[in-house]
Order: structure tokens, then sequence, then C-alpha cells
């Protein structure tokens, strides 16, 4: 319990520090030009739109088969969880939206995860063996923590950068080698490097817009790097094809592929199948 | 793409499924015929002319895990071994294989850097180091980035050819899959196949050696076609003109065998994973290789004494009680020199067999 609320406090630090919320009460400053302190008057929310700095609209939520749900709690602060996987892994994260700097819009993503339980079921004899069955994961708590930054370009077409990076703890000791607990495969390897490794960085930049009509597009490149692990780095791109048939309703369908570097030598994937719906309301 | 693990093992799942395809997202194929990985000792030693017989051996070395007992086997639970169990086996492996003094080695279940159960150490590297020899050529034989079961992780483990002398060349050959088991299975199952070396060898000139591991546990005849290829590969080479060796983990025993089911070790093994071996019905499966070409010991000979030739047991309680490893040859053996080391019981599951093959009349 100490070591969770040891894990939560920098989160309500973060909560406490950024800046407030515009109302009447308490009007936001003037934005006449881009040097003038974030304000949550620039927030723009937006549906449909995970890799940018936009939020999920006050009271609105979003939620995808594989992709989060996100809860527009205020206009500058949304919460989101993967439901999905929530029981066997629990996870929630914030997003703080800071308003508007160098032309930028600028948020934050700060996820809490539990990854403990999950593993354990993975930990089993025969197919879906992920970790072999006498290999007792240890609890690990990881905590995300990213800066995202979006601009708008003309014809609606958003460029977003990320860079950040993930802490890790494990609180109980690991069974045997970190290696045997390791799960050294494309996707999987750098999102649980911190795992093994403490911390590791990631960035990444993400475009996505219109095309025709209810068609739209969204690209992504990302970079991840775990000093300490046998295979330290990887990148991973995606092209996903969007249809909006209606505002609260995507369908998206397109490829993601990995080159990355593992214990036993560094490889690229195949292109990989990514589709998913998604709904708004 | 997301930035949560979750989301990434489905990824992971998917593109299990995927395997199904001719994508191979986990890189488990191979070419029908395809040039054989090469390795160089470290340390390169003399490659002096032969004063007598070739110093052969074959060794199952079963990927560096000893006697610990793994999943697959009776009552094993054991997926993964540490680095220190690693080099501490395959040091013993190394060190044994280097006081037989051997010209020539053919090993099986050797694994290289690409196998997380055994913390990713290149055993053929460790092994040619070791053995004093100079030049190796490995064919894998059971290949995946990644096996979603058992929590294996990546594997690369095959057969391999040690030599003294200079590798002309290395091919592997890929033998037929199983058909007894589902596409998925299969995908990331053993692919085996046959290793064919060319050695030059001062004063002898080139040789030809085919080494294999043949298929073990099918019911569906697999195991036949793989010794009716290593023989036609034999003839074919033997048509050349070449001396040719052949042999290795053939996992079948001598039709003189005593007894061809029901192994003791195998009894009381209530582990429902564990498929005890049983010969029968497989009485004239080596006979081709027989009539063909001259075996390390003669099913009358292995017949009329046979424990002195015994080459695995499944577990190091009992006594070695059958002949899973053989070596042919289209020349002869210097007579006398078939030996079977069965002190080395504990370094795996499988002995060594060595020889002195003669290969001028």
């Amino acid at each position: 319990m100490r070591a969770g609320l040891f894990r939560t406090a920098p989160l309500l630090a973060l909560l406490a520090l950024a800046p407030r919320t515009a109302s009447a009460v308490d009007p936001a400053p003037p934005t006449s030009s881009d040097a003038t302190p974030p304000s949550s008057a620039d927030l723009v929310p937006a549906r449909f739109a995970p890799d940018t700095a936009r939020l999920v609209p006050p009271g609105a939520m979003e939620l995808g088969v594989f992709a989060p749900l996100r809860w527009g709690v205020a206009e500058r602060l949304e919460l989101s969880a993967y439901p999905l996987w929530f029981l066997a892994f629990p996870n929630a994260a914030l997003r703080v939206g800071w308003g508007r700097a160098l032309g930028l819009e600028l948020a934050s993503d700060h996820a809490l995860g539990y990854p403990t339980p999950l593993m354990r079921l993975l930990s089993r004899e025969g197919t879906g063996g992920i970790v072999p069955s006498d290999v007792r994961y240890p609890q690990i708590v990881a905590f995300g923590n990213h800066l995202l930054a979006t601009r708008e370009l003309s014809g609606g077409h958003l460029l977003s950068g990320r860079l950040g990076g993930t802490l890790a703890r494990n609180l109980t000791a690991w069974d045997g080698p970190k290696s045997w607990s390791q799960v050294e495969w494309h996707y999987a390897w750098p999102r649980m490097a911190a795992w093994f490794t403490g911390w590791s960085l990631d960035g990444g930049l993400a475009a996505q817009g219109p095309i025709a009509g209810p068609f739209g597009y969204r690209l992504t490149l990302d970079g991840f790097w775990f000093p300490g692990l046998k295979g330290d780095r990887a990148v991973e791109w995606s092209a996903v094809a969007a249809w909006r048939p209606r505002p609260g309703f995507e369908l998206h369908a397109g490829a993601t592929w990995s080159w990355a570097r593992f214990p036993y030598g560094t490889r690229t994937s195949v292109p990989l199948p990514l589709a998913d719906a998604a709904w708004a309301f | 793409m997301a930035r949560h693990p979750a989301p990434a093992l489905a990824v992971l799942a998917l593109a299990a499924l995927a395997g199904l395809t001719a994508c191979d997202p986990f890189n488990t194929g191979f070419k029908d015929t395809e040039q054989a990985v090469s390795y160089r000792a470290s340390h390169p030693g003399p490659e002096p002319a032969p004063t007598g017989p070739l110093r052969v051996v074959t060794w199952n070395v079963k990927f560096g895990g000893a006697r610990l007992r793994f999943f697959f086997e009776c009552r094993g639970t054991r997926v993964l071994m540490t680095e220190a169990e690693v080099q501490g086996n395959v040091g013993a492996l190394g060190a044994y294989l280097k006081a037989l003094t051997p010209d020539v080695v053919l090993l099986q279940e050797v694994d290289t850097a690409g196998s997380k159960r055994s913390a990713y150490v290149d055993q053929v590297q460790l092994l040619l180091d070791a053995s004093g020899l100079n030049y190796a050529a490995y064919a894998s034989q059971w290949k995946a980035d990644y096996i979603p079961s058992d929590g294996q992780g990546a594997i690369d483990s095959g057969n391999a050819v040690l030599s003294r002398w200079p590798i002309t060349s290395a091919t592997r050959h890929a033998l037929p899959l199983q058909t007894d088991i589902s596409s998925l299975e299969r995908y990331f199952y053993l692919k085996r196949n046959l290793l064919e070396v060319h050695l030059a060898v001062p004063t002898l000139g080139e040789v030809a050696v085919v080494a294999t591991h043949a298929e073990a546990f099918s019911k569906d005849g697999t195991k036949k076609k793989h010794l009716d290829l290593l023989k036609a590969l034999m003839d074919d080479l033997s048509a050349r003109g070449l001396p040719v060796l052949g042999g290795g983990d053939l996992n079948e025993i001598p039709s003189t065998s005593p007894v061809r089911a029901n192994f003791p070790e195998d009894a009381n093994c209530g582990d429902a994973r564990f498929d005890p071996d049983s010969y029968v019905g497989e009485e004239t499966w080596l006979d081709p290789l027989y009539a063909a070409y001259v075996p390390d010991v003669t099913p009358a000979l292995f017949g009329a004494d046979p424990g002195p030739w015994y080459t695995f047991v499944g577990d190091e309680a009992y006594p070695l009680n059958r002949k899973l490893d053989h070596l042919f040859t289209n020349r002869g053996w210097a007579s006398g020199s078939v030996q079977v080391m069965q002190d080395a019981l504990l370094l795996s599951d499988h002995v060594p067999l060595a020889a002195g093959w003669q290969v001028t009349p």
C-alpha cells in the first residue's frame, strides 16, 4: 500500500501544479501571443485523436475494442484505461492539457500500470505460455510520463510529437534470471523493458488528418531506447486508414511494422494488421 | 500504436495466428536447400595431415542441458537454463570432446546464440573452441524468433559438423515435415535437415560428411522418410566416388534390439505431456543403410551383446538401454576403433559414439 501511495503521489502533485481550468470565476489569462504562459483557454478538444495533445471533450467518452476508454473529466483533464485488460492488467492514465505555447498545443500523459496479474496468467504450460510455468512473476508497478505537443496544419492535419519514458519498480524479487521473465519479441519487448531496467525512454511522431469525405489517415513513428538490456532499442511505425461514417463512430484498419534489437539479433517484423472500431458518446 | 504493454501482447497473439499464413512472422522457415552457417575457431590450431584413420565422433549434446529434466521429459519441469548452467555443462561437453582427440565431430541438438533456453550462449562456437578443432558448419533444425508456448521464447538449435580441416562446402537440405500435427504446431515445430559437409583433408583430398537428427515422435512415417533420404544423399555422394560418412542421432534402434517399447524409465510416468518411445513396427527401417554401408556395429554383433553399444537412456538413474546414434560409411572402420563412451552418462541424455574412419583401403 505504501508503495502504491508513493507511486500515485507524483500524479497528485502534477495535478496541483497544472494550470487551472478557465471559468467565469477564474478567467484564463489573455493569449495575445505565443510568448504568454500556456492557457487552458487554448485547449482544443478532439475526438478520435489519441496520438495528439488534444483531450476528449469534457463529459464525453471514447471507447475502442482495443483502444482505451477515454473520459473527458474536465476541460484540461482526461482519464483513460484499457477496460479489456483491466482485470488482468490494472491500468489508468491521466492526460493533462496544458494549453498552447510557441504555437503548439501541449499536454502530458501519466500512466500507472500493474502488469503482474497478466504476466502470471501468461506464466503457464503449453500454448500461450509466454513465461515458463515455473517462473513466478514479481510484483511490478510501472509509471509512464510523456509530454505531447501538437500543431494543426492547414487542411485540418494534426502533427504531433511525444517524448517521455517509463519508470518501473519490482516490489518483489525476480524468480531466477530476469531474462526468464522477458518477452523478446516485437512490441512487447520495448514496452516491458523498464520492468527489467527500471527505466526506458521513448518518443514518437504522429500525423492524422482528412483524406476525403469520411476517410482519414493516421501515421505514427515511435522510437524506444532502453539501455541495460541486450538488445536496447526499437522503432515502430504504422499506417492506418480511418473511416468515420458518423461523428461518433470510427473504423480504422492498417498495418504496423517494428524494427528491434533483441538478445538474439536484430529483426524487422513483417507488416502486422491493425484494426479497431471506436465509439464516441 | 498503443504504448501499453497489454495490447502489444495481443499483437503477439495475432502474429501467432498469422503464423498459419505464409508471411512467417516468427522466422521459422527454411528453403529446401541452403548454405549452412560457417564457424571458425577463435584460436585456430594446426591442421596436420592425418597419419591414420580419421577419428570421428557423433554426439547428441541435448543443448547443454546435461541431465536437467525439461518439461517435455518424464517428470520434467525446466524450460530455461541459467548462463552458468549452460557454460558449466557445455564446458564439460567440450572437455570431454577434447579428450577424445577427434578430427570430425557430428553434433545434434546444439544451440546457438539464438536460443533463450540456453541463455543465448553460442554452443557451436564454445564446443568448436573447446574441442581443439578449427572449422564448423551449422544447420538449424528448430528456429523461431519466439515460441509462444511454455515460455520458450527464441530458439535456434540444430546439427553441426566440427572439423580439423577446412570445410569447402556446407549445405542444409530440408527434410520432410511431420504431418500428424496441426498446422500451427508444425509452423513452430522442428524442421529437420541433412547437413552435407565437404572437407579438404590433406593427402586424402575431398571427403563428405552427412549429419542428421531424424524425427523422433511422429507416427506418420516421417522418420522413415528421413532415414531413406539420408541414404539417398549418401548414395549420391558415393556415386561421385567420394568417401562418405553419414550418421548422427537417427532416433532408431537396430533390428536386433531386445527391447522396442516400454523402456524402464518410462514406467509410471504419469505426465500427460510425455510420450513414451516405441520402436515397434520400425524393425526394418535401418535395413537399407545396413545393406548399403558399413555400420559402426552390425545388427548381428549388436544383437549378441547390445549393452556396450547403447547410447541413450532418458533417466540417468537407469542404465543405458538403446542405441539411437549411428555411423555409416562407404569405406570402413579401423579394427577395434568403435567405442561408445558410456561414462559420459551425465553430460547429456546421449553418450558419444566414436570410431576410426578408414578413408583409404
